[in-house]
């Protein structure tokens, strides 16, 4: 296992900056995932990281030395497709001794590891068996064992998920978590599932046109956004938006100035500071709650729509003209006209531009 | 492999059709043009050939009456030792130029990999051997192999070998017209293999890189296996052609010495043209069909069993 | 590392179109040599072109022929559409042929396949005799239409396995998607799958028009006059007396000259049509 470091690493297309000037550094053994829309640079960054891509400008370093010029085979690193990661015309077993018998490893060694990683892994019983008849659960564990049977530096894995059916994703997830905390090797794993980012990453990288949002543990980007764009891409349902006046008497909603907004004083100084007179509130469909009676934040909604989705009741209300998604416990009584209390402790406040107001 | 997407993004809903056929009229429409010219063209004359085989008769002498000798041709053909001798021959021309071809096809298939400036023309420059008419290929080697004035053995004689008879003797031609034969057909291998070879996902040779794997290492364990379906049916149909070769030998030997290098191909044909017998021509030429109809049939059946896997 | 990786593959094209074009460099070379040159040890690389081989083959000059039936202009035009004909012919059907043993599996397709196949397998020797009876019958011999059938029917089995390799390449979600929309199956085949094996189409019709347009053997016995090709009409001009070695190399010259042409006309797609996943998965 080893330390990944890039240095401002950039690479170009052309006169398209795929990955721009990223800067990161992973901890040994650590789980990081690269997160992020389609077209953020974090396929690009792990096919630097590999080797497979070449890197315009900045460096790359395992434990301190850099690789940025090496071919992916003197990298040591082991990478895992999104599609086809096993040899379909070797058997399992076979696909797990290649990487051993491409670097010359004698075959009683081989016998050695496969019958150990055979354990971790639990791939006993599927080691005879080729990869065609294979559900698609099986396939990726026999690519990881193979990826991890050689002791690489480092584990990368490109969307290994997203091929699987969604039933037996979540049990895959919980599956990789344990191996890679039992193997401890640094791992890299990309995909635009943000859900899977949050139950798999020690932390999270938030990519964006080739740049870093944000980087923190799955918590810190749920509760602490850097700014607007994260604050939507995490959590789903997505964060509701509302616009808000900046008055001399405090904040209104922009839509209808009779409902007033409180916030915390750091969030009106840096808007005052900043010559601001419209902000956005944030605030979560979760976080939204149900209010008996007129207080502070209680503001009235007409309910427009509402369904049953898993354990949860997601609703839709009308505020000021705006649709407000709220999610409720199931036995949730909804009537036409509700009120809408939004905690303050779990507003959040941006500038028009994006960037978070108050301290973070 | 990708759909082509503006294809895909214009598929909606379709406008009133008048009348759609069901698959099996379709099937059934596609099918039967080829049936139908197979059956009269190859069929029919397959049929006949199985027939004039129970005949002795002559082409030549239509007035004779044919007689009716049953499997008399064929006990008389399979109890010729000369018969076996030239079945004898042409295996090993078919060893000899199948090897060739596909030793230095798939080493410039392998070599044809990467990609690189020039490769498309390069590429369409080593199909030019196939282009020539056959009979001008046997001539064209037949020169360059004379061993008193052809081009090879003064080649030969630069590395300080004495001039070597290649067309006279029967082991030499053997390998002289087998080089003929590959050099006419390896762009045929190279086309194919090329067309393998780039066939392999992108990811699986890059899982291949990772892994550590040199070149040749991913060649003969990966990217080999991998087309091994394609390459069967290339070394299905080459086979097929190396048993039928005819005109190489017209040109170059003319089965000479004697009779030495007649392929049982060439020896249907001296029979059937030269001395026109022809029901033992034909029936000559039915044991050569059950050859190659045996040959494939084994390959069809293994190539089958392979497919199942990749 | 890098280095090495270059050095081995350039090596072996190197060598190999030195073997693969030098022996046609030295065809041309030798079509023009007088028979001095021809025969002369060491062998000549530089000497004073004589263009008989040439004039023999044209009809032209020192070589005014006589018994020819039919010029070289007309057998040309001959070759022109028998090949042109006989290509198409092949690879409409092979197409279609390919197309529903790809996609319908009914049953006995693999035999079918083999049947296909088969036809390949007959040495056209074996067959001669029969076909010249048959097409004597048919008043067949000597026509247009007579050797269009036999140049479809050589070259259809290649065609067929070459296209169905092809089919099996394409996954089947394309026609799929058509079929779900409502679409007929002919029109996803026409507009769908086509474009996709459009590479494929055009290196089927190379291989046969290679075929059509140098064969010599069924031509030679079925069209002796008005429906000569081009080789039987070379061959027939050159004169009987010993080997003419320039003329028949002046002849592979010529008759390569349109076959170039036409993969030199077809190349975006033959090229295109290599870097699909062709013949994935084989018979069956």
């Amino acid at each position: 296992m080893a330390k990944v470091e890039l240095d401002r690493l950039t690479v170009q297309f052309g006169d398209v900056a795929a990955v721009d000037g990223i800067s990161l550094v992973l901890n040994q053994g650590e789980f990081i995932v690269l997160l992020g829309p389609s077209g953020c640079g974090k396929t690009t960054a792990l096919r630097s990281i590999a080797g497979l891509q070449h890197a315009s400008s900045g460096e790359i370093r395992f434990d301190g030395k850099p690789v940025t010029g090496l071919s992916p085979a003197k990298r040591n690193v082991a990478m895992v497709f999104q599609f086809v990661s096993l040899y379909p015309h070797l058997t399992v077993r076979q696909n797990v001794a290649f990487p051993l018998r491409a670097k010359g490893v004698s075959s009683h060694e081989i016998g050695k590891k496969i019958e150990w990683i055979a354990k971790v892994f639990a791939i006993g019983d599927i080691l005879d068996r080729y990869p065609v008849g294979l559900p698609p659960g099986s396939r990726q564990k026999a690519a990881l064992a193979r990826a991890v049977v050689r002791d690489p530096d480092v584990l990368l894995l490109d969307e290994p998920l997203s091929a699987v059916d969604e039933q037996y994703r979540e049990e895959m997830r919980w599956e990789l978590r344990h191996l890679q905390k039992e193997l401890g090797i640094t791992t890299v794993h990309v995909t635009h599932d943000q859900r899977e980012a949050m139950s798999l990453a020690d932390r999270v990288v938030l990519m964006r046109a080739g740049r870093i949002v944000q980087v923190g543990p799955p918590a810190a980007l749920f509760n602490d956004p850097a700014d607007r764009f994260a604050a939507f891409f995490i959590g789903s349902p997505g964060m509701n938006f509302i616009d808000l006046t900046l008055a001399t008497d405090g904040l209104h909603v922009a839509a209808d100035q009779t409902l007033r907004v409180s916030a915390p004083n750091s969030v009106l100084e840096c808007a005052r500071a900043a010559g601001l007179n419209q902000i956005v509130l944030g605030i979560r469909p979760h976080m939204v709650e149900l209010a008996s009676e007129e207080g502070r934040g209680v503001l009235s909604a007409k309910l427009l729509d509402a369904a049953l989705v898993g354990r949860d009741l997601q609703a839709q209300f009308a505020l000021a003209g705006q649709a407000i998604n709220v999610v409720l416990p199931p036995e949730a009584e909804l009537r036409d006209e509700r009120r809408l209390r939004l905690p303050p402790a779990h507003c959040l406040f941006f500038a028009p531009d994006g960037t978070r107001l108050g301290e973070r | 492999m990708s759909i082509p997407q503006d294809e895909t993004a214009r598929v909606k809903r379709a406008p009133k059709q008048a009348r759609t056929l069901p698959d099996s009229w379709l099937c059934g429409l596609f099918l039967a043009p080829s049936g139908l010219i197979l059956a009269l063209m190859v069929f029919y004359p397959f049929f006949s050939l199985i027939y004039y085989s129970t005949l002795q008769f002559s082409m030549m002498r239509p007035r004779i009456e044919p007689v009716d000798v049953g499997l008399g041709n064929y006990v008389d053909l399979l109890n010729d030792n000369e018969i076996w001798q030239r079945f004898a021959f042409t295996g090993k021309f078919v060893l000899a130029t199948v090897l060739i071809q596909f030793t230095i096809g798939l080493a410039v298939a392998y070599a044809f990999q990467r990609n690189f400036k020039g490769r498309d023309f390069l590429f369409t420059l080593a199909l030019l051997p196939m282009m020539l008419c056959p009979i001008v290929v046997g001539f064209l080697w037949r020169y360059m192999f004379n061993s008193e004035w052809g081009v090879v053995n003064w080649l030969v004689s630069l590395v300080g070998i004495a001039k070597i008879d290649w067309l006279g003797r029967s082991e030499n031609a053997l390998w002289a017209v087998a080089v003929a034969d590959a050099w006419t057909w390896t762009p045929f291998v190279i086309l194919l293999a090329t067309a393998a070879f780039r066939g392999i996902p992108k990811d699986i040779k890059e899982s291949a890189e990772i892994d550590g794997a040199s070149p040749m290492f991913t060649f003969f364990r990966v990217t080999l296996p991998m087309s091994l379906p394609i390459l069967m049916i290339a070394l299905l149909l080459r086979l097929i052609d190396a048993f039928k070769q005819y005109d190489l030998f017209l040109a170059m030997t003319g089965g000479g010495p004697a009779s030495e290098t007649q392929t049982a191909a060439f020896a249907l044909g001296k029979i059937a043209f030269g001395y026109f017998h022809t029901g033992e021509a034909s029936a000559l030429a039915v044991i050569l069909l059950i050859v190659i109809m045996g040959l494939s049939m084994i390959f069809v059946r293994y190539l089958t069993r392979l497919s199942n896997r990749v | 590392m890098r280095r090495n990786a270059v050095l081995l593959p350039a090596l072996i094209i190197g060598v190999y179109l030195v073997f693969s074009t030098g022996p046609i460099i030295w065809l041309m070379l030798s079509s023009i040599k007088d028979r001095q040159d021809l025969f002369a040890w060491p062998p000549t690389v530089f000497f004073r072109p004589v263009w008989t081989g040439y004039e023999a083959v044209f009809g032209v000059g020192s070589a005014q022929n006589t018994a020819t039936a039919v010029g070289l202009y007309d057998s040309l035009v001959n070759s022109v559409v028998i090949s042109g004909f006989g290509t198409m012919f092949a690879v409409v059907l092979g197409t279609l042929g390919g197309y529903a043993t790809s996609r319908f599996r009914f049953p006995g397709h693999g035999d079918f396949m083999f049947f296909v196949l088969s036809t390949r397998m007959i040495p056209p020797v074996a067959v001669l005799v029969f076909y010249h009876m048959l097409y004597s019958r048919l008043h067949l011999t000597d026509t247009w239409l007579g050797l269009i059938l036999v140049t479809t029917f050589i070259n259809l089995g290649l065609a067929t396995w070459i296209m169905k390799g092809f089919f099996d390449g394409v996954p089947t979600e394309v026609e799929n998607i058509a079929l779900v929309n409502g679409y007929s199956r002919l029109f996803a085949f026409r507009r769908l799958v086509l474009p996709i094996v459009s590479g494929g189409i055009a290196a089927t019709a190379g291989f046969c028009f290679i075929v059509a347009w140098n064969e010599f053997a069924f031509s030679s016995i079925l069209a002796t006059t008005r429906a000569k090709t081009l080789p039987v009409k070379i061959s027939s001009a050159m004169g009987a007396t010993g080997i003419e070695w320039t003329q028949i190399f002046a002849a592979g010259v010529v008759l390569v000259v349109p076959v170039v042409i036409f993969f030199y006309l077809i190349r975006r797609y033959l090229l295109m049509g290599m870097t699909f996943g062709v013949l994935a998965k084989g018979p069956g």
